[in-house]
Formats: C-alpha cells, structure tokens, sequence
C-alpha cells in the first residue's frame, strides 16, 4: 500500500503547512546545518500529520509543532550531535551593554546597521539553553506561556533565560558592531 | 520619610508618574513581550513619557528586538516543502478531529 498517494488532509495543508518556514528556522537553530534542518522538518511534519487528531482547533499550531519539532530533536538527533560543554547559566554575567551606548548611541541605532547573517551566527553561539528561549520568543513570537509548554520549563525560567540570553547576545552584538566601526567604542576611564 | 529616594515630582506629567526607574527597566521585557497587563502598561507609559533615560532604554530594547525578528525572516528552501508535501502525500490522512474512533 506504500505506493498509494492520497491528497493532503485540507485542514492540515491549511493549518500546519503555511509554519513551514518556522520550523525550518527553529531546525537550523537546533541542528546547526541545512541536512539535518531537513530531514528534522519532514520528520516533525509526519509525526504531526499523524497526532493531527490531537491538535485542537483554536490554539496555536505553531506552538504545537514547535513543541514535536523540539521532543524529536531531543529524542532522535541530540545524541548524534556533540552539544558544547553546558554552561552554568546562572553564572552568566548580565551585563548591559546599554551602559556602554548611552552616551553615543542610547537608542541602539546601531543594531540596524547589523547584517542578518551576524545576527543569526551570534544566536547560535549562544547556550542552547539560552538560544532556544530566545528563538522561541523573538524568532518565532511564542508566549511565555507557550515557550514554557514547549521546553516544559516554569514561566520564570522562561523570563530568566529571555532576559540573560538578550544580554549575552546584545554584548556579541555590540562587539562586532565595535569591530566593524559601526560605533565607537566607549572611551576608557581610567 | 528620609529614606524614600524619589525626587519631589516637578512637572504635572511626572506628578501622575508612580513608577521609578529600577522598577520601569524591569517591567521593559514583559512590556515587549505585551505581556505586561493593562493597569502596569499604563504606569509604565506613564513613566516612559516622563523620563528621557528609561524611554531611551525601551527604544534601545526595541531596536534590539526588531533586529532580531528580521534576521528570524528566513524561508525555507522550495526543495523543503516539496519534500514534506510528497512524504504527507505517502500517508494516510489522519482520522477528522470530530469523528469517534471506531469500537
């Protein structure tokens, strides 16, 4: 019977379908290349065309495919990959380099002159434990609540990773943005 | 009352403006992730409104974000879809929500 082609269920192709490219973001972030993204994406899709009863109409499907995404990254490809050494997240500083712009640039107007390509290598430089909130929240436009649903995390850890994973990637962001003399430096006191 | 750290409000906008600084920087993340409730949204835009330095925060926190979500514009290559759609068209469709299961 695995020669059959049937058409795709109407409400899936309607619903699911158009957060392709969402999913496919949040692989590349999880996988760190473009194959396995792939074969991640396909993966989730056919295991959420088979749970399709279980979404319920209403809420938010690309929540709940974010969700599948991430349970079969972690069940199937995160022991494939080496993951980098974990951090001890409470020990990163949270530094704000708003203090370092204030004086020259204290609404970040710097931050557009950043090309995406940066932008997205320095997100994935960060923890993944960081990276994923962040992704989830400012990539994809979850909710706490739903990012909470998603990692199986309390909302308050939620709102601590958001928080330090900004800062750490606000820092990433104003050196480069330093190195390409996009801004100055602030000066040394001495 | 020595202890109370809050400046006497000078002008008629700061007067309404009960929020202080410290606590404005940190109803900023909810207040980007709208998820402030309304009666702090309202104390917050009050403080904003009234104070240069917070309101550049926000700005700062704000172009942050929006380089972030622009950078998140990313598609998927055609390839992807066309992948997925042949490996659902492979499948059986699911069962419809509605409908009960077969005893």
């Amino acid at each position: 019977m695995t020669d059959d082609v049937h058409t795709v269920a109407p409400e899936f192709e309607a619903e699911a379908l158009p957060h392709l490219d969402s999913l496919y973001r949040m692989a590349l972030r999880l996988t760190g290349e473009s194959a396995r993204a792939e074969d991640l994406v396909q993966e989730t899709m056919l295991k959420a065309y088979r749970a399709w009863r279980q979404y319920k109409p209403g809420t938010n499907a690309r929540a709940w495919l974010l969700t599948i995404l991430r349970n079969t990254f972690i069940n199937d490809y995160r022991r494939r990959k080496r993951e980098p050494v974990p951090v001890d997240l409470e020990a990163v500083e949270p530094y704000a380099i708003y203090r370092s712009v204030e004086q020259t640039d204290p609404e970040g107007a710097f931050f557009s002159q950043i090309v995406d390509a940066k932008v997205l290598e320095a997100v994935d430089r960060l923890p993944p434990d960081f990276r994923d909130v962040l992704a989830l929240s400012d990539m994809e436009g979850l909710s706490y609540a739903e990012i909470a649903d998603t990692l199986e995390i309390p909302v308050g850890t939620v709102k601590s990773r958001l928080f330090r994973a900004r800062r750490q990637l606000q820092r990433e962001l104003y050196e480069h943005a330093v190195e390409m003399g996009y801004i100055q430096p602030r000066e040394q006191t001495p | 009352m020595t202890s109370d750290p809050t400046p006497a409000a000078p002008a008629a906008s700061a007067a309404e403006d009960d929020l202080d600084c410290a606590r404005a920087l940190e109803l900023l993340q909810d207040h980007l992730k709208q998820a402030t409730g309304p009666e702090l949204e309202r104390r917050l835009r009050r403080h904003l409104e009234a104070c240069r330095p917070c309101f550049q925060s926000a700005q700062f926190e704000r172009n942050f974000v929006d380089l972030i979500a622009k950078a998140a514009h990313q598609c998927a290559p055609e390839r992807v879809r066309a992948r997925v759609l042949a490996a659902l068209r492979d499948e059986p469709p699911p069962a419809h929500s509605g409908g009960a299961p077969a005893a």
